[in-house]
């Protein structure tokens, strides 16, 4: 711990890629196997590493840990602060771990693959960042390196519509940033001295201001609070998504490359929710009580996700291509705004269960759409389309990947034994429980999620897999040693957080029981 | 070894045989069927172990704990104080669940046996005996659980492997559409169980059943909120056990193997909800009881008569399944707590047999179920015969017979309800009305298959006896089916006690969340003033300890061998035996005398047998009341909402907009301000031009023009 290894870790972890990067970039582009060795390396220390960062990290503390924290801009009180407690930890194990099993499912990435792994690489660093970055000036620095991989990895190596894709991908998300901007500067300014130190921020009582007049309008400073709340929130909601901001990420999704969408829904996504907890929770918490207590902003928005998004996941089957449906990744694409509304629901409740629930969730989702994302690219790798309707009675001659996809779709809907069912009923339990006014009706409501999401999981299921072969797929082929490689150690953990969730629920107990109780709940 | 211990091993042997059977099962000789078959064989010794130990105990009170913990939220928060979930597995040993484990095994491994013969030279083999073994781990596991947490996570396996099980031969559609029914259905009802286990938690701060005993010693669980929390664990029975109107899923179920049918579809899972009742009987207030008794009395009567003119032997024993659930269910509605389990355990053998016979025959036609097909096999297939008699007898309630004990229990619960609340006769109807059906569509059933001419001479003539795998175990099943083995100095009644509830003063931790939840406090204080006391009877009512006398009821007891009672078991036996042997009358008059021929009597009563036919219209309601709309709705959000109002008409026509501006601004600048910009411009680059042939630097010269334009820019970008 004391040694300049263990000062550095965070540092390490997330500029290792970066080094990755260099080194990608002065191989030729002609020697691809150890381009991707190279990349895969890179991209996998940071996991290494951050097991190394669980294997010492107190869970009985409710402090940041392994802490750097440096001058970076003086002048302006910017600092070089990282720092994780137990809400950023399982964000960075997920990211390290998805990233190191993305980079194995670009193996067949052909076009431009040199840049394409330098700017996954950098991706990665991005993710990182955010989650380790205590200081909001620095967190938005690497919220916005994230952002221009992104938007080239969908633009360059992504579907039919890419480009389309990707600009609405990049515009949705600039105006988050913009926002996110605004209220950054408006801590700023607001503070004395004046500090971008998130730990400092959420200090009850730093944020002081008089009336300030916008457009011409005088604001009380309570008021100028939650249109900053209002700000932050949208920003967040965007990566979330939450109802009405989430049109980009199913076409964002059917467009991106199988490792991008990965990613996407795998981590990006938990940033939204990451952001909220992280900056929304600690900074403005009578805001955030505000726009639960006085108006049930989140908690609505949490069942609207979790009904609305099964409902258009289901349309995905009934709907004919030719109206926009039939299209399995657009299926998942939808099923993850339905399953991102539970970490909503659960944050919104405003008790341990739902709060261990709704971060447990992030996690699981990440994996579990890890999982269905990447067999959607071992479906598509073959057949070259993902129309719900041109498969059927695949399980007979693909018995492993049937298997896998069972798994994936029943944790997906959230069966016992499996991880995403102990996060869900964490955030059923909780948010049940939880006195909040309106809550136990949300709850009730968000039940009909747990028959919707069975629904479609499994109609899409039967569909391909169940019934008579289709003839055209008599030579379909079962998993390669790659596709597995992927897929195994992701339905390990999914299977293991479900049977024995402790060590997961262990990590983030004492950070979210301490949010909470400085929340004043 | 200890009986906890014990139980373990019986839990953890299928799973372990699950695992290898899952990863290697393929590449093992004879695809490693041995290790499932022997798995359950020892879970089958021990847990007849454990029968023997409460046997020589003979104690009634028998209860044997031991938790572990699972996790726990607050760990490492204890100086918070904050209150958060800590959840622990445990294991509850008492009678019933002993006696139910010992059910679940003998059933699971004569179906395990039976499956090597019946399931040979299946393609998936191997996979088969996986999903029986994790069934049967599943199962054992909501045996012996302790908390309804824990239950619910048993409760979604047994589901899903049951789904994998309808599934099995996912080729056919119709197997694809059974199973995926068959999932969907029971999880609408899980929704209300999880429901209830919410407002568990939320009262209590814990699941485990002996904290909710304690709690509803102490009064908590009463009035509506008691009520509606019972009612919404219930409904997860209604799913799990097919009661109306869940039970569509049932009869699909038989596209299964028939040997899961046999275990899964008739003897264990969708026992589970009776058993989740029966655990938590004490549980459940009068007003929830009630309702139990009806949704089990008819749902037992209505599928009864569904039974009457189905053709397929599988689906009219399937609606049987449903009948003889909803007579438990039934019995313990009315408070005949020792009969509705009782009937729980005699019905796994006979009906396990049944499906089994079944099996034997449809195995002997090549897959023939059609029971108009059939006739005259009791020559050729003697034993198979045999034991489907000695089934059908015990099931259609003729005395000497396992059936007959447990129904005629029931029946006299019934009965004596309805003297002691005659509004509630209908009750007893239900009940006589089902046993009567039930012996003669059973009859109709054996008559069908075994007697008369062949109906098809080509299937009658490949026709032979089942081989010794198939046959041993439905001998054994038989022989449970006899009366003698249930009667013997009343040891089930002794053993298997109708909790009664202590009263104990409130030493329960509640949660600081309150007894009754906001939204139902309404209801509470509006039906408080409404009450109608012939839906609530005061006299069966258990009196408690001073201290809570204050508090409504608590418990619903019967009251103990009042006249009513002996005269309603005298007459009940009577009249279930009466009936009993009129419907098998009946049923020879039909189908074996032909001197009422069922097809005239079909064409009479028409409007009667299409309803029948058509199982009352009610997959088609379904379709139309919700699964039309639903896709509807999904479709309108999608296309309409999503694509076209946010999507297309939101995003991007604000990005249009925004597009459209961009342009306008740009030929507005191009127009009017550039041409302005540019004059200045010019002015001062000619102007510069001219400085510099008065001075040298042109770099300098540049930046002023530069910064010149940029002013000017600047001064544009303002004024608009």
């Amino acid at each position: 711990m004391h040694s300049w290894f263990g000062q550095h870790t965070l540092s390490l972890i997330t500029f290792i890629p970066i080094i990755g990067i260099l080194l990608v970039l002065s191989i030729p582009k002609t020697k691809e196997t150890v381009l991707k060795y190279t990349a895969l390396a890179f991209a996998t220390t940071p996991f290494v590493l951050s097991l190394y960062v669980y294997q010492y990290f107190d869970l009985t503390s409710s402090k940041m840990q392994f802490v750097e924290q440096l001058n970076w801009i003086p002048s302006f009180n910017i600092e070089y602060f990282l720092g994780i407690d137990g809400l950023s930890l399982p964000m960075i194990l997920l990211t390290g771990l998805l990233s190191a099993l993305c980079i194995i499912a670009s193996w067949n990435i052909k076009k431009g693959l040199k840049g394409y792994l330098a700017l996954f690489l950098l991706l990665e660093t991005g993710m990182l960042g955010v989650f380790c970055a205590l200081d909001f000036f620095l967190f938005f620095i690497f919220w916005e390196v994230m952002l221009l991989p992104m938007y080239f990895l969908i633009g360059i190596w992504g579907g039919p519509k890419k480009e389309y894709a990707a600009i609405k991908f990049f515009l949705y998300t600039l105006v988050g940033s913009v926002l996110m901007l605004v209220a950054l500067i408006a801590f700023y300014l607001n503070t004395d001295p004046h500090t971008f130190n998130l730990i400092k921020l959420s200090e009850p009582g730093i944020l002081v201001g008089n009336q300030i007049s916008l457009f011409g309008i005088s604001l009380s400073f309570h008021s100028f609070k939650i249109l900053l709340w209002i700000f932050l929130f949208i920003g967040f909601a965007i990566k979330v998504p939450l109802f009405p901001f989430h049109t980009w990420l199913p076409l964002a999704h059917v467009e991106a490359p199988t490792a991008i969408s990965v990613i996407l829904a795998g981590v990006l996504l938990k940033m939204g929710t990451y952001g909220l907890l992280r900056i929304s929770y600690p900074i403005l918490p009578g805001e955030t009580l505000y726009f639960i207590k006085d108006i049930p902003l989140l908690p609505l928005l949490g069942v609207v996700n979790i009904i609305y998004g099964a409902c258009c996941a289901m349309a995905q089957i009934t709907l004919p291509e030719e109206k926009g449906g039939n299209d399995l990744k657009k299926l998942i694409a939808y099923s993850s705004i339905s399953h991102m509304g539970y970490v909503i629901l659960g944050m919104s409740a405003m008790t341990s269960e739902a709060m261990h629930g709704a971060v447990f969730q992030m996690f699981n989702h990440g994996t579990i759409t890890a999982m269905l994302f990447l067999l959607v690219g071992v479906i598509y790798d073959q057949a070259h389309h993902r129309k719900i309707d041109g498969f059927g009675g695949l399980a007979t001659k693909v018995p492993v990947l049937t298997g896998i996809v069972s798994v994936a779709f029943f944790a997906a809907l959230g069966l016992p034994g499996l991880s995403g069912f102990i996060s869900e009923a964490l955030v059923f339990l909780g948010s049940f429980k939880s006195t909040l006014p309106g809550l136990r009706t949300f709850t009730v409501l968000a039940t009909l999620g747990i028959i919707l999401n069975a629904a479609f999981l499994l109609w899409a299921l039967q569909k391909i897999f169940l019934g008579t072969l289709n003839t055209q797929y008599e030579n379909f082929q079962d998993m390669t040693k790659r596709e597995l490689i992927t897929l195994v150690p992701l339905t390990v953990v999914v299977i293991f957080l479900g049977v024995y969730p402790t060590p997961m629920l262990d990590l983030m107990q004492r950070t979210l029981n301490n949010l909470l109780h400085l929340m004043g709940v | 070894m200890d009986m906890i211990k014990l139980s373990l091993l019986i839990v953890t042997l299928p799973l372990i045989a699950f695992t290898i059977q899952i990863l290697v099962g393929k590449r093992l000789p004879r695809d490693g069927d041995f290790i499932s078959l022997a798995s359950i064989f020892v879970s089958w010794i021990l847990s007849l172990k454990l029968l023997w130990n409460a046997f020589s105990l003979y104690d009634p009170q028998l209860k044997i704990t031991k938790e572990w913990l699972w996790f726990d939220l607050a760990r490492f928060s204890s100086d918070l104080d904050i209150f958060a979930l800590k959840l622990p597995v445990g294991i509850l040993l008492d009678n019933v669940s002993i006696l139910m484990l010992v059910v679940v095994t003998t059933v699971s491994f004569l179906v395990h046996f039976y499956s090597i013969g019946y399931m040979k030279g299946d393609a998936h083999y191997s996979r088969f005996f996986a999903y029986l073994s994790l069934f049967s781990f599943s199962m054992l596991g909501l045996v012996l659980t302790d908390n309804l947490f824990v239950l619910y996570i048993f409760w979604e396996l047994v589901g899903v492997c049951s789904y994998l099980l309808i599934g099995f031969w996912f080729e056919k559609r119709s197997a694809a559409n059974a199973c995926k029914k068959a999932f969907l259905t029971t999880r609408v009802g899980d929704i209300g169980l999880f429901i209830g286990i919410m407002m568990v938690f939320t009262t209590l701060g814990s699941v485990s059943y002996s904290s909710i005993f304690e709690a509803k010693a102490s009064g908590l669980f009463s009035g509506v909120f008691g009520t509606i929390a019972g009612l919404c664990i219930f409904m997860g029975a209604v799913g799990k056990s097919a009661q109306f109107p869940l039970h569509i899923w049932l009869p699909d179920a038989m596209e299964g193997p028939t040997p899961v049918s046999a275990l899964i579809h008739a003897a264990t899972m969708v026992a589970a909800g009776v058993y989740l009742v029966v655990r938590l009987f004490v549980f459940f207030t009068p007003d929830a009881l009630l309702t139990i008794a009806y949704v089990g009395g008819f749902t037992a009567l209505f599928a009864a008569t569904m039974a009457l003119t189905h053709q397929d032997i599988k689906k009219v024993l399937a609606y049987s399944t449903v009948s003889q659930l909803g007579l438990m269910m039934l019995a313990l509605g009315v408070g005949a707590y020792t009969a509705g389990f009782f009937h729980l355990v005699t019905h796994a053998s006979f009906k396990a047999c049944l499906f089994l016979v079944s099996g034997s025959v449809i195995h002997a036609l090549h897959g023939e179920q059609n029971l108009f097909k059939m006739g005259g096999l009791r020559k050729k297939m003697p034993l198979t015969f045999g034991t489907c008699l000695i089934a059908t007898l015990a099931i259609a309630g003729v005395p000497l017979f396992s059936g007959f004990v447990s129904k005629d229990q029931i029946l006299a619960g019934t009965l004596s309800f309805a003297y002691n609340h005659p509004p509630h006769s209908l009750l007893a109807f239900f009940g006589f009305g089902a046993s009567a059906l039930t012996a003669f569509y059973m009859f109709r059933l054996l008559f069908l298959t075994f007697f008369g001419k062949p109906r098809d001479e080509k299937l009658y003539s490949h026709a032979h006896e089942s081989s010794f795998v198939i046959t041993l175990p439905l001998i054994i099943l038989a022989i449970l089916s006899l009366g003698f083995i249930y009667e013997k100095q009343n040891w089930f009644e002794h053993l298997i006690q109708k909790p009664q509830l202590i009263a104990i003063k409130s030493s329960v931790v509640v949660a600081p969340n309150s007894e009754t939840l906001p939204i139902f406090k309404k209801i509470k204080e509006k039906t408080k003033e409404n009450v109608d006391p012939s839906a609530t009877p005061q006299d069966d009512r258990e009196v408690l300890g001073d201290d809570v006398k204050d508090q409504p009821q608590v418990a619903y007891v019967e009251p103990h061998k009042t006249e009513n009672e002996k005269k309603a078991h005298t007459q009940a036996m009577v009249a279930s035996v009466f009936f009993a042997f009129f419907s098998i009358f009946l049923a020879w008059l039909f189908y074996i005398q032909r001197v009422i021929d069922p097809e005239k009597v079909s064409e009479k009563y028409k409007s009667v047998y299409n309803t029948l036919v058509n199982l009352y219209w009610i997959d088609e309601a379904y379709q139309f009341l919700f699964i039309g709309p639903l896709i509807k709705i999904n479709n309108f959000l999608y296309k309409k909402i999503d694509s076209e109002i946010i999507d297309q008409g939101f995003i991007d026509r604000s990005a249009l907009i925004t597009v459209k501006t961009a342009h306008a601004q740009g030929d507005f600048d191009n127009t009017v301000i550039d041409r302005g910009v540019d004059g200045t411009a010019h002015t001062v680059f000619s102007g510069g031009l001219k400085l510099v042939r008065i001075q040298t630097g042109q770099v300098q010269d540049y930046l002023k023009i530069g910064l010149g334009l940029v002013i000017i820019l600047l001064i544009a970008f303002i004024l608009m």
